[in-house]
């Protein structure tokens, strides 16, 4: 089998000269926020005039990173031994690190754009334990990657801890072979585009960092050379008028345009491929992504739906694996360990949903409501405080007219927004199955298996305790599926339910 | 196959609320007081020598507003402290054979139910000031995410050995993939750095107790 792969080998091996490659974008990912504030920065310096002092900032970064690149290939090598993998890396700073077979979450391929010409791959391997445990392989010729792969397998296998090994051809049984089950076209990716906007976060990463190093629009302008009094200070207002509506339907067209580019390049020729026990997803555009899972492995099933999906009758599907306490806050990682079916028509959801929950019909199930006094109890609160806001405005003198209306208009629609809120929430529990739904306009549901929970809360405050109601939050090892205003009676048969499912369960979570 | 689908009688299952919960170290809502005094009294006496010694001060905390606000600081203070009190003396805990479960808050009252199969390490916690009156904290690490923690404050060494016993007994039937001890501790040898300096007596002592991790058994 495997064992005759020339994997093993007790000696150190370079990494070939291409992960040069890969160390610079690997520290040009990493430095993305401060590339933000580079950009306009040098523009900026180019305008007013310095110009031989211009050209240093991007040959000086482009050194940086190169020499740095460099110095990472150079320190870094690996070797495969019986039953782990050893790396020793950095300049400075030498890390060394010894993962064991047995502590192999993932192994999976990378096909990067930049190492696609050359028929390279990266071999990614995810630990079970911290964070900082991965190990990439970068640069690795094909067959060198599959044999290091189907070898990891292999003494897995003899562990009788099966690994999450993509393609692994050793000895495979009927039942095992993988079928591609589901496909995103390229029309749902421009749906996926327009409804999920994306472009938000990256305008928004530019505006804060350009925010936080004093950069002034005004100054940009000046240097530019652009005298707005001359161009607009003659027009009318209706001219202005009609100016700004067009270029903020331009400003929206431009993000949507934006956002549907990210969306295609994201998650181009998205393909999913079954066995009975496990999923492969591969997509991308330009980097080639892959992922395998084990269905056992997926903790919690999240079906999302903004106000626009509701609309065209989509829903993204989130199938979230194990996360670890140090991936808090850390977006990257985020986006790792959730794996996201784009916008997946709603007949389309029980094909997905019953690889990882077998049987579950969304729509079918029966959802006890949250109480009524949710709506009551939030709408009077926030009735508080617009009612305090006008009251306010009657003491201050010289104030805005539009003040009024605009407190008027978005009174009620908050108002309506919670009434949708109370009218979404609920909890079913089916069998094993407990879902959670949510949303004020498009319908949100977390699910998860009962036995999957880590813990439970059971939580009312002593005004709630009065009327009988309860909150509830439940930890899976992926997330945190909180549910407000139950009646407390179902709230602690839930608790009773859920936590014998967990202690009488014999499966494991993992 | 034969398959059997046993109705779970939903009624019938045990419930979390009837359950007998125990009271921590009646020492310990005493010393949580105490701790907040020790950080608030600094800030009453500061507070007050410069209302009294400073001339402008003195003659404005005569009148009725300055009155008024000095009254309303010692009453927060008055309330921090009382608040902590209250807050450590509601913490009720239960141990049952699968789970152990937490019950505390003043207002918000919060009831935690952890499976002991679910739990993935145990660290027992003494700090300087536990150490003084021999009392002990115990947190319990599930996967569970988000930056909540599980744990039981104020008990005493007799205590707080039990329930780590009860957990480490348990028998887990299934296996778990988080390698040979679970604790999620690199195997990769220190490197050029010192192992793990040991704690002193004035430092929180945090060690993880190899008894106490379940995965110590399965293996």
């Amino acid at each position: 089998m495997a064992e005759e792969a020339p994997a093993v080998t007790p000696e150190w091996r370079r990494l070939s000269a291409w992960s040069i490659f890969h160390f610079s974008v690997e520290a040009v990912i990493q430095n993305v926020q401060a590339a933000y504030f580079f950009v306009p920065a040098t523009y900026g310096v180019a305008r007013s005039g310095f110009n031989e002092f211009t050209l240093m900032i991007p040959i000086g970064i482009i050194v940086v990173v190169l020499v740095n690149a460099i110095l990472n290939y150079i320190f870094y090598s690996y070797r495969v031994l019986e039953d782990s993998i050893q790396v020793r890396r950095g300049a400075l700073f030498k890390k060394r690190l010894n993962l064991s077979f047995e502590r192999i979450q993932n192994v999976n391929l990378e096909h990067p754009f930049y190492f696609r010409p050359f028929g390279l791959v990266t071999l990614k391997i995810d630990s079970a334990g911290s964070a900082g445990e991965e190990v990439n392989v970068a640069a690795l010729r094909v067959p060198e990657a599959e044999a290091i792969r189907s070898y990891v397998a292999a003494r897995k296998r003899a562990f009788g801890r099966p690994a999450e090994v993509a393609h692994d051809d050793a000895s495979r049984s009927a039942a095992d072979v993988e079928r591609v089950f589901f496909t995103r076209s390229l029309f749902d990716l421009v749906i996926h585009g327009l409804t999920n906007n994306r472009t938000f976060l990256l305008i928004a990463g530019i505006f804060t960092f350009v925010w936080q190093t004093n950069f002034s629009f005004n100054r940009l302008v000046e240097a530019l050379g652009i005298d707005f009094d001359l161009i607009i200070g003659g027009w009318s207002i209706v001219r202005l008028t009609v100016l700004f509506i067009v270029s903020f339907i331009l400003a929206i067209g431009f993000i949507a345009l934006l956002s549907v580019l990210i969306a295609i390049v994201t998650y181009y020729g998205f393909t999913v491929y079954r066995t009975d026990a496990a999923l492969t997803i591969k997509r991308g555009l330009l980097t080639k992504h892959e992922i395998h899972v084990r269905k056992s492995r997926i903790q919690t099933v999240t079906v999302r739906q903004d106000w626009l999906d509701y609309l065209l009758g989509r829903r993204n599907i989130v199938l979230e694996r194990i996360s670890h306490r140090q991936h808090q806050g850390d977006p990257w990682a985020e986006m790792k360990r959730k794996i996201l079916v784009p916008s997946v028509k709603l007949h389309e959801t029980t094909t997905l949903t019953d690889e990882v929950l077998p049987g579950c019909r969304l729509e079918q199930l029966s959802f006890t409501p949250i109480r009524k006094r949710y709506f009551y109890k939030h709408a009077v609160i926030r009735s508080g405080i617009y009612l305090l806001a006008l009251t306010a405005y009657l003491f201050i003198p010289n104030s805005f007219g539009w003040f009024v209306p605009l407190v008027l208009a978005i009174w009620p629609v908050h108002v309506l927004s919670l009434y949708m809120r109370w009218k979404r929430a609920g909890i079913a529990v089916d069998g094993d199955l407990i879902v959670v739904r949510s949303g004020v306009i498009g319908i949100d549901y977390h699910s998860f298996p009962a036995f999957k929970t880590q813990d439970i809360s059971h939580i009312q405050s002593i005004l709630m305790k009065r009327h009988n109601v309860s909150n509830l939050v439940f930890h899976t090892a992926s997330t945190t599926i909180k549910i407000p205003y139950l009646s407390s009676d179902v709230a602690k048969a839930v608790v009773n339910y859920c936590v014998y499912r967990v202690e009488a369960t014999e499966k494991s979570w993992m | 196959m034969s398959f059997v689908n046993v109705e779970v009688q939903v009624d019938a299952l045990p419930r979390f609320e009837d359950v007998q919960f125990h009271r921590l170290h009646p020492l310990y809502p005493l010393v949580t007081l105490g701790v907040a005094g020790v950080f608030e009294l600094p800030i009453v006496v500061v507070g007050l020598t410069l209302v009294f010694s400073v001339p402008p001060l003195r003659s404005s905390a005569a009148t009725g507003p300055g009155f008024l606000i000095l009254g309303a600081v010692l009453a927060f203070l008055s309330f921090v402290a009382w608040f902590a009190y209250k807050s450590a003396s509601v913490i009720r805990y239960a141990v049952r054979q699968h789970d152990i479960i937490v019950h505390s808050g003043v207002y918000w009252k919060k009831e935690t139910v952890q499976p002991i199969r679910r739990i993935q390490h145990v660290e027992q916690l003494q700090g300087p000031v536990d150490k003084r009156f021999g009392l002990f904290k115990l947190k319990l690490f599930s996967a569970g995410t988000g930056h909540f923690t599980f744990e039981i404050p104020g008990l005493d060494a007799e205590r707080a050995a039990s329930i780590k016993q009860h957990i480490s007994n348990f028998e887990r039937p299934e296996k778990h993939d988080f390698g040979d001890d679970g604790l999620g501790e690199p195997v990769a040898d220190p490197g050029p750095e010192a192992p793990e300096p040991e704690t002193g007596a004035d430092s929180t002592a945090s060690n993880e107790q190899g008894s106490a991790s379940p995965e110590s058994n399965d293996g």
